[in-house]
């Protein structure tokens, strides 16, 4: 009997320590009482908690403009001038009339003036003066550190943690089209894939690559590691031997594009498992990576810290955990680069 | 889908029928779950006795003579369980939610704290062609993992720290049921580690950080941080909104003490459904798994399958999985159906499941009566044979 009481009394405290870690909202909240679930709005992402960072959201928008082709949105862009030039995406801007919502409502033409195919990102000029430029900040980003991403809202689009320093993120392989013969000692070529660049380049089976561009190679190895610079669309300039002849021919990098039918492999599958991805999502010569949930049309826009700085410019949406933005010191370098390249060019046009 | 990266990208089909194991893998019972979390304490008296007997490091072939092991372990557990009190966190964490740019602030700081000390402890582990993570827990190179990650007992593991240290080791034991597995470094040394929670303080909304190696190692990257808070919490399993990835399992989910809470298993379509092993688990059945034993995937495996895994719950059992290109996924079965009964027989929970297809032969028709919210549903699913592999 005793013994019957003392378990009566653990099942009870049992059940008092098991109710008592579900918050009552949440008890309430439950579907039909079977599951406790945090409140949607409750998420990292959710609306209550984007609302705590409404003033920092605040105070970058004036500096966020939203660009749309064709009357659709397609990314972000981030004000660098007072004057009317912003920074994007490159390669969500496609062709068509481009216009930038501005976070007052005024709706502005826009033109595609400068591009660094490089790292993706284009320069915009709009037409609408007087802006306010954000500011970019001076300290390195920190992994645990908030990263805000603002839109041209009160509300950030957005928001999460740094999750991995900055670091080069290699672009997608892409291929001339040959197997290697890697019992060889030398860059051989053992087999040329049908549809590729190698293919159309002419290069034949038993050719030795001596050269890719002006870089020296010995091995298979080095001959990849080479490759491996280039990405999808480049062409590369490769000279070697064929029998006792020099040869010369210049092939185009290609991704080759999956067989019908064929599933993507499973890390690809799962990777994809969460949302759509940015189209240009590798190649950067920098990035950080945060674990924000974006979509790929919010990039383009500015990841800022509570202060309202921008630690980067978010470049991609990258994988079920991973967006990518590119580092504050490359993006200032980037701009100073691309206005240097507008200048140039509208110096040489009034030379004319 | 669970989180394992295979090496051998060619073998889609091996981690496909690994897919269908996982499937039929039982879950716990209720009883392992949250009720269980009050008779933590006892259970952790019962670890600390069971650790002093030898058997435990009887599959090391270098470990040292069983009384120091015995002493060693006794080490081991009574500090993993200082308490902690929920006072000791910055205040935005004990909020519903933060509300200030103060509150974000004092969040930031606390979080990047605790990710530098805890990340050190946190493992890239190989086994066989398959990479994963996993988390040191104590000195002597205790690491808990994922059971779909070590498989088995006695398989030789590589393990890599953050900073490129590497260090040799083995698998011990694994419940294939609720997918809690345990490791041990067999390497001479004193190795970075981290402690346990107690599970019975973790709530809802609270605020966690998933460490991990998602993809896979990779030396240019090494770990990644990702924030979120459980949001939602059933028998046998943790969910949270930190966003994980294959190769991330076995990986650690820390609450704001810097104590593991979790360890990553598996993950669905929306960014919210990420999925983590109670830590308590790995408390409840430590000398079961630090003897290496090899439980709950041996419930006899069916010929037949219909791809789908599920979650206990008060009345049937909730679809946590249907998997892709099933007879279950053709027959337009979702996550998040309750199956209550299959050929007429009420199905109490998912191990009854398990026992009715044992019963059950590639080609049976099989009449399904689900809950889809608030509708009641019947689907015919003909059972197909389980895949090779």
């Amino acid at each position: 009997m005793h013994m019957l009481r003392t378990k009566t009394i653990c099942w009870l405290a049992a059940v008092c320590l098991v109710i008592q870690s579900y918050p009552l909202e949440a008890l309430a909240q439950g579907r039909s009482g079977r599951t406790h679930r945090l409140a949607e709005d409750q998420h990292k992402s959710g609306a209550s908690i984007l609302r705590a960072f409404s003033p920092v959201a605040g105070l970058v928008r004036p500096s966020v403009i939203e660009l749309r082709v064709a009357g659709d949105m397609v990314a972000f862009g981030v004000i660098i001038d007072p004057d009317g030039l912003a920074i994007t995406k490159l390669s969500e801007i496609r062709e068509g009339s481009l216009s930038a919502t501005l976070f007052d409502g005024r709706q502005v033409d826009a033109e595609l003036i400068g591009r660094d195919d490089d790292n993706d990102v284009a320069l915009v000029r709009i037409n609408a003066r007087e802006l306010r430029p954000i500011e970019w900040a001076a300290e390195d980003a920190v992994v645990g550190q908030w990263g805000v991403t603002p839109g041209i809202d009160r509300l950030p689009e957005a928001v999460g943690i740094i999750s991995v320093p900055p670091r080069r993120i290699l672009h997608k392989r892409a291929l001339i089209g040959v197997a290697l013969n890697f019992g060889a000692p030398i860059a051989t070529i053992r087999e040329i894939m049908p549809g590729l660049g190698a293919e159309k380049a002419g290069l034949q089976v038993d050719d030795i690559i001596q050269f890719v561009e002006e870089q020296s190679v010995t091995t298979n190895e080095e001959l990849m590691k080479a490759l491996r610079e280039f990405r999808d669309g480049q062409t590369v300039r490769l000279r070697g031997l064929r029998g006792s002849e020099a040869f010369e021919t210049t092939v185009l990098m290609m991704i080759p594009p999956p067989a019908e039918n064929e599933r993507p492999p499973r890390h690809e599958r799962m990777n994809r498992m969460g949302g759509e991805l940015s189209q240009r999502a590798e190649g950067f010569a920098l990035a950080l990576q945060h674990d924000t949930v974006l979509h790929p049309w919010q990039c383009g826009s500015p990841l800022v810290n509570l202060e309202g700085k921008a630690i980067g410019l978010n470049i991609a949406r990258a994988g079920r955990v991973a967006s990518y933005a590119l580092p504050s010191g490359l993006v200032e370098q980037i701009i100073a680069n691309l206005k240097r390249d507008v200048l140039t060019v509208s110096h040489q046009e009034q030379a004319h | 889908m669970d989180l394992a990266s295979s090496g051998n990208s060619s073998s889609k089909e091996g981690s496909l029928a690994r897919c269908f194991q996982q499937a039929h893998a039982p879950v716990f019972s209720i009883l392992m779950g949250w009720g269980a979390a009050s008779r933590g304490v006892a259970s952790l008296a019962l670890v600390l006795s069971l650790g002093l007997s030898p058997f435990a490091p009887a599959v090391f072939a270098d470990s040292p003579a069983p009384s120091e092991t015995a002493e060693a372990q006794i080490e081991f557990v009574k500090p993993k369980l200082s308490p902690v009190r929920r006072s000791d966190l910055p205040a935005p964490f004990r909020q519903e939610i933060p509300t200030s740019i103060q509150d974000l602030l004092e969040m930031e700081r606390h979080v990047q704290a605790m990710v530098g000390r805890a990340s050190p402890a946190v493992v890239a582990v190989r086994v066989g062609s398959a990479t994963g993570s996993g988390v040191v827990i104590s000195a002597d190179g205790y690491v808990l993992t994922a059971a779909h990650v070590s498989e088995e007992p006695n398989r030789t593991v590589r393990f890599t720290f953050p900073d490129g240290t590497t260090a040799r080791g083995l698998t011990l034991g694994n419940n294939h049921g609720i997918d809690a597995g345990l490791m041990k470094i067999t390497d001479e040394g004193e190795w970075p580690h981290v402690e346990m929670g107690q599970m019975d303080q973790t709530r809802l909304g609270d605020w966690v950080v998933a460490l991990g190696h998602p993809g896979g190692f990779d030396p240019d990257r090494s770990i990644v941080a990702r924030l979120g808070r459980v949001i939602r919490l059933a028998p046998g399993v943790i969910q949270t909104d930190c966003t994980l990835l294959g190769g991330d399992s076995g990986g650690a989910l820390f609450d704001m003490h810097g104590r593991v809470v979790g360890v990553h298993s598996r993950i669905s379509e929306s960014t919210s459904q990420n999925y983590h092993v109670p830590v308590l688990t790995y408390l409840e059945t430590w000398e079961r798994l630090a003897q290496g034993e090899n439980w709950g995937g041996e419930i006899p495996r069916s010929q037949s399958f219909v791809g789908i895994r599920g979650l206990d719950r008060a009345q049937g059992f909730e679809l946590e999985i249907v998997l892709e290109g099933s007879p279950a996924d053709r027959a337009g079965m979702l996550p998040g159906d309750v199956v209550l009964r299959v050929n007429g027989e009420p199905m109490r929970d998912y191990s009854a499941f398990l026992k009715f297809m044992g019963k059950v032969r590639p080609g049976d028709e099989l009449t399904f009566n689900l809950r889809r919210d608030e509708d009641d549903l019947t689907v015919q699913v003909t059972a197909a044979r389980r895949p090779r592999g």
